[in-house]
């Protein structure tokens, strides 16, 4: 994680990924062992910034919290986890509880593992698990949290089972800091449905527990994500035999949707008629739409020079689409989620070989006054980005939609941009930029 | 610049409690007798700490950055607390709205072993640097505190080097379990690095201390009303620049929209400037504004205008609140707010005739004693439950499944929680709506009407989402992790 200073940051730390992580999973409860204002100061900064995503089933002001004060950073919090955790399973109706870490207990040295197996056996013997993740917040950003969690799960909750050969997982979506992960979600699993394949997703759907700890029967893993998910995926292949395909985002329109259901179908030996039958049909359906939008965006012109500010995996999404399907062009992609060294020749690529128009310069940059800086250069006719680009907007007089996280200035539910419906939306939400005055 | 010292929590300061329940006749007795000890919970959830809300307290100052010397997930909630600031601009008619700017210093492992002032120091020049602001607050936090940076120290140092005034509250969150002690230490820095000298008295000039939550439309109308005792209001500390701050040195007297916000800020002007200051806990309902008014009037010189006034006042809204009243009679309501608003808004059960069927107030201390005997003392607050808790829903709740409230009057930490329940609710602090004064009181009695008139969205959603809370949790004494 970068060490420098930030400005306005775009995510928050590892704590804030892991709770919104735990918490999509469902009757699943994030128990934090953390000082007393970490969980709603995440809940603030993490989920209600996010488009307003809601407390979830347990989270907000009822997560469980041991609120360590002054008392525990002296003498050591782990009495105080062993109590708040027996009464959480007392009085929190849940399946799994997963115990994450604040940085006031990761400094302290508390023995997490040593508390969490206490409870283990009579939790196993109600059909309920326990698990737990080390995200104090000062080991990473909310990316590191998610990948904390899962790898936790995929060590302490999943175990073996027998292999489907028609079923994936879904990793490398982070709830909250995505701004559209349970759509996207949704719209990913429909597809791969139409073609025959079961799906986990993880955080959609009403499996929970059960889900998680069979998610070793999956034949795939499928990641959407330049480089999150990569120690969870270890874990799959070397204890369960189960491999990964990595895409570096969701696939948002026809082009880079049709690419992704034909690499998933030749993975899972899916025949060629049906893929060509899923793909025409969706194709058609968006294509329909896309003609309506013709109307606006051939007749208004709608073409821009785009700057998009973002996580590496919505800049990759959103500037494919845009440049390949839709005719518009790349000015500037502007990533800011810090991903790790190793993994940005693969997005710098990504962004890079698009099939038309010159490709965008591409900045890495996660702190505010640097992304501005570097995109007043390229003068775009169009921001997209979080909702702190509101005012590099304005001060350049051109159109801002919010993509990325934080999003205060819109409501997200279950809108998609993933997939060919998702694509149509996204077009929806792209061209009122321009109309909105009208 | 000398090295100051940080605020005394408000646990030694004022003896505040967090944990307590009982009905309203028994916690008033105990306090009254002075038996609300400090207990504890052996289960506990979510709550929030004295850096976000001194935090909130400073963010919108005008023309300053702030910095937070934390790791990264400390800043987080800049970004809601500038939904609050991007509206207070609308509201305010700016024609070109600017986000708060906050850096964070990025704490990482490697900086809980080295320490931290080489990037504290990096950020307070890049902060001067991009933005040459008029000040730049600083805000400590838990791992600042715990791997011991000298941070008063190091600003200290860094005021040598910077010319930007630099501004620091130490408010590491593990310090205090009562989040209020954020307030204070956020009025603790803007008393020792902002007011530097006493100024000449204005006898018009009174200082509104003023939280966020506290919106432009309530402010509106509390000019409304302070105009016609010839009285200029300097509201602090949100949104003024740091001349407002300097100047509240100059006012007649101080009082505050919220008293448990603005406490230790009016009694250190009392203290240092021989500034006067009103003790009504906050202008909301008739009785809370009345005596609000009466009290600034009394400490300015103005009694005799001010009973006018509320003369006036009250005969201007009686029809109306006698319509609300009709309506709201009988209806039985639960409140869950912070100690000022929760008794401040129990107390106008008689008011809005309505009846209180529980309260759940953040935290108990003398700030609120005498408004909890009043409101032990009204006959529409006879049977309601008290249960004095840093949030804390799932008491919550077990108190909701017994008291079956027909309306939920709260903020947003727990609206939705009702909402679930089946219980319609009604938001308290500043969403562009009104409160305070006379006329807020007219605006919320309308509000209470309108979500009692159609409870369809909780009715509706409670038949499919649950609370999660185990059904065993319901059959047990509410307060059983009290201890």
């Amino acid at each position: 994680m970068s060490c420098t200073i930030s400005e306005n940051p775009r995510y928050s730390c590892a704590l804030g990924g892991a709770i919104p992580s735990v918490a999509a999973i469902h009757r699943a409860i994030p128990v934090l062992h953390s000082g007393p204002g970490c969980g709603m100061q995440l809940f603030n900064g993490q989920n209600y910034v996010a488009g307003y995503q809601g407390y979830g089933y347990a989270g907000g002001s009822a997560l469980p919290s041991t609120n360590t004060y002054e008392k525990e950073v002296v003498f050591g919090g782990e009495k105080r986890l062993r109590q708040v955790l027996g009464a959480a399973l007392d009085v929190m109706d849940g399946d799994l509880y997963v115990v994450v870490t604040g940085c006031t207990s990761e400094i302290i040295g508390d023995d997490i593992g040593a508390i969490v197996g206490e409870f283990r056996p009579q939790l196993e013997a109600q059909g309920r698990a326990v698990a737990f993740a080390s995200t104090g917040g000062f080991k990473g950003n909310t990316y590191y949290g998610y990948d904390r969690v899962f790898e936790a799960l995929a060590k302490q909750i999943v175990v073996p089972a027998r292999r489907r050969s028609r079923k994936v997982n879904l990793l490398g979506v982070v709830p909250s800091q995505d701004l559209f992960w349970q759509g996207n979600l949704e719209e990913v699993a429909r597809l791969l449905g139409r073609l025959g394949i079961e799906v986990n997703t993880f955080l959609t759907g009403d499996r929970g527990l059960d889900e998680v700890r069979k998610s070793s029967n999956a034949a795939l893993n499928l990641i959407f994500s330049p480089y999150l998910a990569d120690s969870a995926a270890g874990i799959y292949s070397d204890r369960f035999g189960v491999p990964s395909l990595r895409f570096s985002s969701v696939p948002i329109g026809p082009t880079a949707t049709a690419e992704f259901l034909r690499q998933v179908s030749e993975q899972l030996k899916i025949g060629e008629a049906l893929l060509q039958k899923v793909i025409a049909e969706e194709a058609a359906y968006a294509y329909e739409y896309f003609d309506k939008s013709s109307l606006v965006v051939t007749g208004f012109s709608i073409q821009h020079r785009f700057a998009i500010i973002g996580d590496a995996a919505t800049v990759i999404g959103i500037t494919k689409f845009l440049v390949n399907d839709f005719s518009q062009l790349p000015a500037i992609a502007v990533i800011t989620d810090d991903p790790p060294e190793e993994s940005r020749e693969r997005i710098v690529r990504d962004l890079t070989t698009l099939e038309y128009a010159d490709p965008p310069e591409v900045v890495f940059a996660p702190d505010l006054w640097s992304v501005h800086e570097a995109v007043r250069k390229v003068s775009p006719t169009l921001i997209l980005g979080s909702s702190l680009d509101k005012d590099l907007a304005q001060e350049l007089n051109v159109p801002h939609k919010s993509v990325s996280f934080p999003a205060t200035d819109r409501l997200i539910l279950n809108r998609a941009y993933a997939g060919y419906r998702g694509s149509v939306t996204f077009v929806e939400d792209l061209v009122e930029t321009g109309l909105t005055p009208l | 610049m000398p090295i100051v010292k940080p605020v005394e929590i408000r646990e030694s300061r004022l003896g505040t409690v967090i944990a307590c329940g009982g009905s309203c006749q028994d916690v008033a007795k105990e306090a009254r007798q002075g038996c609300l000890k400090r207990a504890e919970r052996s289960f506990s959830q979510a709550t929030v700490c004295q850096e976000w809300y001194s935090m909130f307290t400073l963010l919108t100052v005008q023309n300053s950055v702030a910095i937070v010397h934390a790791p990264v997930g400390c800043a987080s909630s800049g970004s809601t607390m500038n939904i609050f600031n991007r509206m207070g601009q609308v509201v305010r008619g700016e024609s070109r709205i600017r986000n708060a700017r906050w850096f964070s210093t990025n704490l990482t492992e490697s900086d809980t072993i080295h320490g931290g002032e080489e990037k504290l120091r990096a950020a307070v020049l890049a902060a001067q640097e991009r933005y040459h602001p008029e000040a730049i607050l600083i805000f400590t936090s838990c791992v600042s505190g715990i791997i011991g940076d000298p941070v008063a120290e190091i600003v200290s140092r860094l005021q040598d080097e910077v010319k930007t005034r630099l501004v620091l509250s130490q408010c590491e969150g593990f310090r205090s379990s009562v989040w209020l002690t954020g307030f204070d230490a956020s009025f603790h820095a803007i008393l020792n690095y902002v007011i530097d000298a006493p100024r000449e008295t204005d006898p018009n000039l009174v200082n509104v201390v003023s939280p966020l939550t506290v919106g432009r439309l309530d402010e509106i109308e509390l000019e409304r009303l302070l105009k016609q005792l010839n009285l200029e209001a300097n509201f602090v500390p949100c949104y003024a620049s740091l001349e407002g701050l300097r100047r509240t040195a100059a006012a007649a007297a101080t009082t505050a929209t919220c008293l448990t916000y603005g406490d230790y800020f009016a009694r250190e002007l009392t203290r240092r400037y021989q500034i006067p200051h009103t003790r009504e806990l906050m202008p909301l309902g008739v009785e809370s504004t009345d005596r609000w008014l009466l009290q600034l009037a009394e400490l300015t010189g103005r009694g005799g205008q001010a009973r006018k006034l509320i003369e006036a006042e009250h005969a201007r809204i009686a029809p109306r609140l006698a319509e609300l009243k009709a309506q709201l009679k009988g209806k039985r309501v639960f409140v869950s707010a912070g100690q000022a608003r929760a008794l401040s808004i129990s107390n106008f059960a008689d008011e809005l005739g309505f009846e209180l069927a529980g309260t759940t107030i953040y935290q108990y201390d003398e700030v609120i004693a005498e408004s909890l005997q009043r409101l032990a003392g009204r006959r529409g607050a006879q049977a309601a439950t008290i249960n004095v808790a840093n949030v804390q829903p799932f008491e919550q709740a077990n108190l909701l499944r017994r008291l079956k409230p027909d309306l939920y009057v709260a903020d947003e930490m727990t609206t939705g929680f009702a909402a679930r329940a089946g219980i319609p609710t009604v938001m308290i602090y500043d969403y562009g709506m009104n409160y305070l004064g006379y006329n807020g009181l007219i605006a919320t009695g309308e509000r209470m009407v309108n979500a009692l008139k159609n409870p369809s969205f909780a009715v509706k959603l409670s038949r499919h989402r649950r609370l999660p809370y185990r059904e065993e949790w319901y059959q047990q004494d509410p307060f059983k992790y009290i201890e």
